[in-house]
C-alpha cells in the first residue's frame, strides 16, 4: 500500500514536470543574459528592456490585444444570441442547430484558414483586417458558446415564469433576470474567445495582410530567421496574461471549468 | 414569442455559414481545378494518390499521430487512474495543474521545447551534468522531437477524459467486486477498464483527431524530419504556390479527420 | 382573495391528453390540494391556472373573469416553485421588492410592503442575503413571501415542501397554515404526499390519469373514498370482491373466491350484483374470541405481525384472503402474534362500497 502510494506520487510528479520544464526553461531563460539560452546562467532584465525598445514587438502586442478584444466582444454577443435563440427551438433543430455551433472545434484550424485564404482569393479581395477578425470569430465563438450553453442548461426555467407571474413582461424578465444570470458567463466566455483568438498563430498567419502582425507571428518568424532572445521575454509576458484570463475565468465560472471539455487545437 | 425567440441565432449561424461552411466549397471547388487553367480535373487528387511519395507521407503523418496516441495514453490513464483514486485533498490542485498548459500559447510552448532540446541546451546540459551522456543527444530536429512536443500539447486532453469517466466510478463498486472475491487486477480488468472506456475514446479522439493537421510542432522541432500532411499543405501555400493541388490536400486531410472521428465515434456508441 | 373556477378543461402535448376535460370550483380564501400520483395532470392544471401553459379547450375563470387570454405578467397570481426559482443574483429584499417594482409602487409603499411581508414570514434581519446564504426552509420563506407580496388574487404553490427534509417538512406546513390564514388568501396547493394534504387543505381534489377523482374535506375524503383508486391511494385498505348473494336490514353476504363473507352494511346493489367493498386496517378490531355472534364477524390466522411503534400492524390469513388490520399500541392492548386465531369485527359504516364497477 505504501509502497504503491509512493510509485503514484512519483508518476504524477514526473508527468508534471514533463508538462511544465519547457515552460518554466523558457521563462528562466528571459532572465538569462545569454544571447543564444546557454548556460552558464546570468541573472538579467536585458532582455525586458530591449523588448520595451522593440517598437515591432510593441505593435504587434498591440495588435494582438486590439484583435483578440474585438474578437471577444463578437463571440460573446453572437453565442449569447445562439444560446438564447436555440432554446426556443425544439427537437431535431434544436439538436442539429447545436452540432454546428460547435463545428469549428472539429475541424483543423489549418484547414479553416486556408479555406478562407481561397475564399479571399475567389472574390479577388486583398487579405485584410476583416477577414482576420472573421477567422479568429469562427475558431474562437465555440468556446464562448460551451460556457454559455453550460450556464444556460444549469440556469432554471422556473426563474423566467417567477418573473412573469410577479408581473413583469418580457422584456423586462429579459433585462432583469435572464441577462444578469448570464453575465458571468459571458464575461467567462469572452474572456475565453479573447484567450484563443489572443494564442492563435494559424489563422492569423493564413489571413494577416503584409506589414501587420500579432505576436505568434513575431515568435514565429524569430524561429524562422534566427532568435531574436526578446522572444523568452515576450513569451514569459504571454503566459503571464493567458494565465491572469484563466483564473479570470476560473473565478467565475467555478468548477463548471471542466465542461470545456470539447476544446482542441491545431 | 418563440417562434420569433429563435431567429436569435440567426446572426451567429450566418457568420458560420459566410465563414466557415463557404470556405469549404470553396476550396472544394479550387480542389478541382487545373494549374494550366484547362478548367475542371481530377488530377490533383490523381497526382496524390499514384506518387508513393504522398502515400507515404500520409501513412506517416498517420503513424505520428497513432504514436502520440499511443504515448498519451500511457501517461494519461495512470495519472488520471490516481488523480480518480488516490489522491484526495490535492486532486483537484493537480488537476488546475494540468489544465494550465492548455491555456498558454501553442506557438510559446513549441518555442520552449526547440530551446529546452537544441545542441547544448538545458536538456543535454543535464544529462551531461549527471553524466548520462556526454556532448549532445542532438534530438531537435528529429521526429522524436515532433512526437516529445506534440505528446506534450496534447495529453493533459486525454488525462481530464479519462480522469472524468473514472471519477465517476463509484467506489462501491469496486468494493463490491473484491467483496465477490475478484483480485485488485480482476476488478480493474472487469469493472475499472471497461466503465472507463468512454473517457478513454473520447481522449483518443481529442488527441489523435487534431495531432493528423498539425503543422507547426513538425515544422519547428521536426525541421525536414518532420514532414507531415500539414507541412505539405503549407508548403503549397506559402513556398509552391501550387494552390488547386493544396486545396486537394487539405481535403483529403479533412476527409481523414472526418473518417476517424466517425469511426472513434461509432465505437463509442456501441456499448 | 378570490375565487377559481375551471370549466372543462383540456391539455394535449401531441397525443397525449394530460387533461382531460376538469372541472373545479375553488371558494373564496380556501386551500384546496390538488393531489394525485404524478402524471395526474396535478401540475399542468397550476400551470394553465397561472398562464404558463394554453389550454387546448375550456375556461378558467378567476372572480367570474375569463383568464384564458390574459399573458402571465398580468393575472396577477403569486406562485411558489418546487425549486423556490429564487432570483440568485438577487438578495432577499429584492427578491421580495421584484414583483412591486413591476407595480410601479412609490419606495415608501414598498418599502413596507416588504418589511410587513418579511415580518409574517419571520425573516427579519435576512434581508441583504443571498438565496445561497440561506437555508431550505428560509428559501421556502422567502419564495412564500415573494409571491404573497403582490397580494395576488391567488396563490399557487407547486410541490413547494418536497425539498425539505421530513421534519423540517411538518414544521413548515404548519407555517404555511398560519401564514395563509393570517393574510386570508386563496390557496391551490399541488402535491403527491398524502399527508401533506390531509394536514393542510381545507379541500382535497383527488386527480388520476387527467381527471378529478373525487373532491371533499380532507376527513370526507379519507373516510369515504368513492373507488379502490382514492381508498388506496389515499392511506391503506382492503377490498373484498364478489357477488351479493343474500341481503337483508341488517347484514350482506358476499360471495366471494375466498368464500362467504358477511358484511354488516346497507348497499344499494341487489342480490345478484357484482360489488366490491373496501374498509380502512384501523376500523378493524381483532378479538380472540368470536364475542360478536352477529354474522358480521369472520376469523382468520394472524400471519405476520409489524410493529411501528404506536401501532401494530397484522395480517392476517381469512381463507385465503389477505386482510390487514391495525391497532394502537395503547396500555393494556391485548397483542396478537404470528399463528394467532383472531376474529375480525367492525362497525357496519366503516364497510364501504366502491363505485368501480365490478366484473362478475
Amino acid at each position: 500500500m505504501k509502497k504503491s502510494g509512493i510509485i503514484s506520487k512519483a508518476f504524477v510528479i514526473f508527468a508534471l514536470i514533463y508538462l511544465y520544464t519547457p515552460i518554466v526553461v523558457l521563462m528562466v531563460m528571459s532572465f538569462n543574459s545569454s544571447r543564444y539560452n546557454q548556460m552558464p546562467f546570468d541573472f538579467s532584465f536585458k532582455w525586458y528592456q530591449d523588448l520595451f525598445q522593440n517598437n515591432v514587438l510593441i505593435q504587434a502586442a498591440i495588435n494582438s490585444i486590439w484583435i483578440a478584444a474585438v474578437t471577444g466582444v463578437i463571440c460573446v454577443i453572437l453565442a449569447t444570441l445562439l444560446v438564447l435563440g436555440s432554446q426556443a427551438l425544439s427537437g431535431r433543430l434544436k439538436n442539429s442547430v447545436q452540432t454546428f455551433m460547435l463545428m469549428p472545434l472539429t475541424i483543423p484550424w489549418l484547414i479553416i484558414g486556408l479555406s478562407i485564404l481561397l475564399m479571399i482569393r475567389a472574390l479577388d479581395f486583398e487579405k485584410n483586417l476583416f477577414f482576420v477578425l472573421a477567422g479568429h470569430t469562427v475558431i474562437s465563438l465555440p468556446y464562448s458558446v460551451l460556457v454559455l450553453q453550460a450556464r444556460m442548461q444549469s440556469m432554471d426555467p422556473a426563474l423566467e415564469e417567477a418573473s412573469a407571474s410577479l408581473g413583469a413582461n418580457v422584456m423586462t424578465t429579459f433585462r432583469r433576470i435572464t441577462l444578469p444570470v448570464l453575465a458571468p458567463a459571458m464575461v467567462a466566455g469572452g474572456f475565453l474567445s479573447f484567450m484563443i483568438s489572443f494564442d492563435n498563430f494559424v489563422l492569423s498567419y493564413f489571413l494577416m495582410p503584409s506589414g501587420f502582425s500579432t505576436l505568434p507571428i513575431e515568435i514565429q518568424s524569430s524561429i524562422k530567421f534566427g532568435f531574436t532572445p526578446e522572444i523568452n521575454a515576450v513569451s514569459t509576458i504571454i503566459i503571464g496574461i493567458s494565465l491572469l484570463c484563466l483564473a479570470i475565468v476560473g473565478l467565475i465560472m467555478g468548477s463548471s471549468i471542466k465542461s470545456l471539455f470539447g476544446k482542441k487545437e491545431v | 414569442m418563440k417562434s420569433k425567440k429563435q431567429w436569435l441565432t440567426a446572426p451567429g449561424l450566418l457568420v458560420l455559414l459566410v465563414f466557415a461552411v463557404a470556405p469549404l466549397f470553396i476550396m472544394l471547388y479550387y480542389s478541382f481545378l487545373s494549374d494550366s487553367g484547362a478548367g475542371f480535373t481530377l488530377d490533383n487528387y490523381k497526382v496524390f494518390f499514384q506518387k508513393s511519395f504522398y502515400l507515404s507521407l500520409t501513412w506517416s503523418t498517420i503513424k505520428n499521430s497513432i504514436y502520440v496516441t499511443l504515448i498519451s495514453l500511457i501517461i494519461a490513464y495512470p495519472l488520471a487512474y490516481i488523480m480518480a483514486k488516490k489522491l484526495k485533498g490535492i486532486k483537484n490542485i493537480i488537476l488546475i495543474l494540468i489544465i494550465i498548459p492548455f491555456f498558454t500559447n501553442q506557438l510559446v510552448r513549441v518555442y520552449s521545447w526547440l530551446i529546452f532540446l537544441q545542441d547544448g541546451g538545458i536538456f543535454d546540459a543535464f544529462l551531461n551534468s549527471v553524466s548520462i551522456i556526454e556532448g549532445s543527444l542532438s534530438l531537435l530536429y528529429t521526429r522524436k522531437a515532433v512526437i516529445i512536443g506534440l505528446v506534450h500539447a496534447f495529453f493533459p486532453y486525454m488525462v481530464i477524459t479519462i480522469y472524468l469517466a473514472l471519477e465517476k466510478v463509484d467506489n462501491a463498486l469496486l468494493e463490491a467486486s473484491s467483496s465477490l472475491g475478484a483480485t485488485k487486477l480482476e476488478t480493474f480488468r472487469r469493472i475499472t477498464l471497461p466503465l472507463s472506456r468512454p473517457g478513454i475514446l473520447s481522449g483518443i479522439l481529442l488527441v489523435f483527431v487534431p495531432c493528423l493537421g498539425t503543422f507547426v510542432e513538425p515544422r519547428i522541432l521536426g525541421g525536414v524530419n518532420g514532414t507531415v500532411i500539414g507541412t505539405v499543405i503549407e508548403d503549397q501555400f506559402f513556398e509552391i504556390y501550387g494552390w488547386n493541388f493544396g486545396a486537394s490536400i487539405a481535403f483529403i486531410l479533412l476527409a481523414m479527420v472526418l473518417i476517424s472521428m466517425n469511426v472513434l465515434n461509432y465505437l463509442g456508441r456501441e456499448k | 382573495m378570490a375565487t377559481v373556477r375551471l370549466e372543462n378543461l383540456t391539455k394535449k402535448y401531441g397525443e397525449n391528453t394530460v387533461l382531460d376535460g376538469i372541472s373545479l370550483e375553488i371558494p373564496e380564501g380556501t386551500l384546496v390540494s390538488l393531489l394525485g400520483p404524478s402524471g395526474c395532470g396535478k401540475t399542468t392544471t397550476l400551470r394553465l391556472i397561472a398562464g404558463f401553459e394554453q389550454a387546448d379547450g375550456g375556461d378558467i375563470y378567476i372572480d367570474n373573469q375569463r383568464v384564458n387570454d390574459i399573458k402571465v405578467h398580468q393575472r396577477n397570481i403569486g406562485m411558489v416553485f418546487q425549486s423556490y426559482a429564487l432570483f440568485p443574483h438577487m438578495t432577499v429584499w429584492d427578491n421580495v421588492a421584484y414583483g412591486l417594482k413591476q407595480r410601479k409602487l412609490s419606495k415608501k409603499e414598498i418599502d413596507s410592503r416588504v418589511k410587513d411581508v418579511l415580518k409574517l414570514v419571520q425573516l427579519e434581519g435576512y434581508e441583504a442575503r443571498k438565496p445561497k446564504q440561506l437555508s431550505g426552509g428560509q428559501q421556502q420563506r422567502v419564495a412564500l413571501a415573494r409571491a404573497l407580496v403582490i397580494q395576488p388574487k391567488i396563490l399557487l404553490l407547486d410541490e413547494s415542501l418536497s425539498a425539505l427534509d421530513k421534519k423540517l417538512r411538518v414544521e413548515m406546513q404548519v407555517e404555511l397554515r398560519r401564514i395563509l390564514d393570517a393574510s386570508g388568501i386563496t390557496a391551490l396547493f399541488v402535491t403527491h404526499d398524502q399527508e401533506e394534504a390531509l394536514t393542510l387543505s381545507d379541500y382535497i381534489v383527488v386527480m388520476d390519469r387527467g381527471t378529478i377523482v373525487q373532491v371533499g374535506k380532507p376527513y370526507e375524503v379519507y373516510e369515504a373514498p368513492k373507488n379502490r383508486f382514492v381508498a388506496s391511494f389515499l392511506g391503506k385498505s382492503n377490498f373484498f370482491e364478489g357477488v351479493i348473494k343474500e341481503k337483508n336490514d341488517i347484514v350482506i353476504i358476499l360471495e366471494t373466491s375466498f368464500g362467504e363473507m358477511p358484511l354488516a352494511t346497507s348497499s344499494p346493489r341487489e342480490v345478484g350484483e357484482a360489488a366490491l367493498y373496501s374498509i380502512r386496517p384501523e376500523k378493524i378490531k381483532l378479538e380472540a374470541t368470536d364475542k360478536n355472534s352477529a354474522a358480521e364477524s369472520i376469523s382468520g390466522v394472524v400471519k405476520f405481525v409489524t410493529y411501528a411503534g404506536n401501532i401494530s400492524s397484522y395480517t392476517i390469513d381469512c381463507n385465503g384472503l389477505q386482510v390487514i388490520a391495525e391497532s394502537q399500541n395503547a396500555v393494556g392492548e391485548f397483542q396478537f402474534k404470528e399463528g394467532d386465531l383472531v376474529f375480525l369485527c367492525w362497525e357496519p359504516q366503516f364497510c364501504l362500497l366502491m363505485e368501480d364497477e365490478v366484473k362478475k
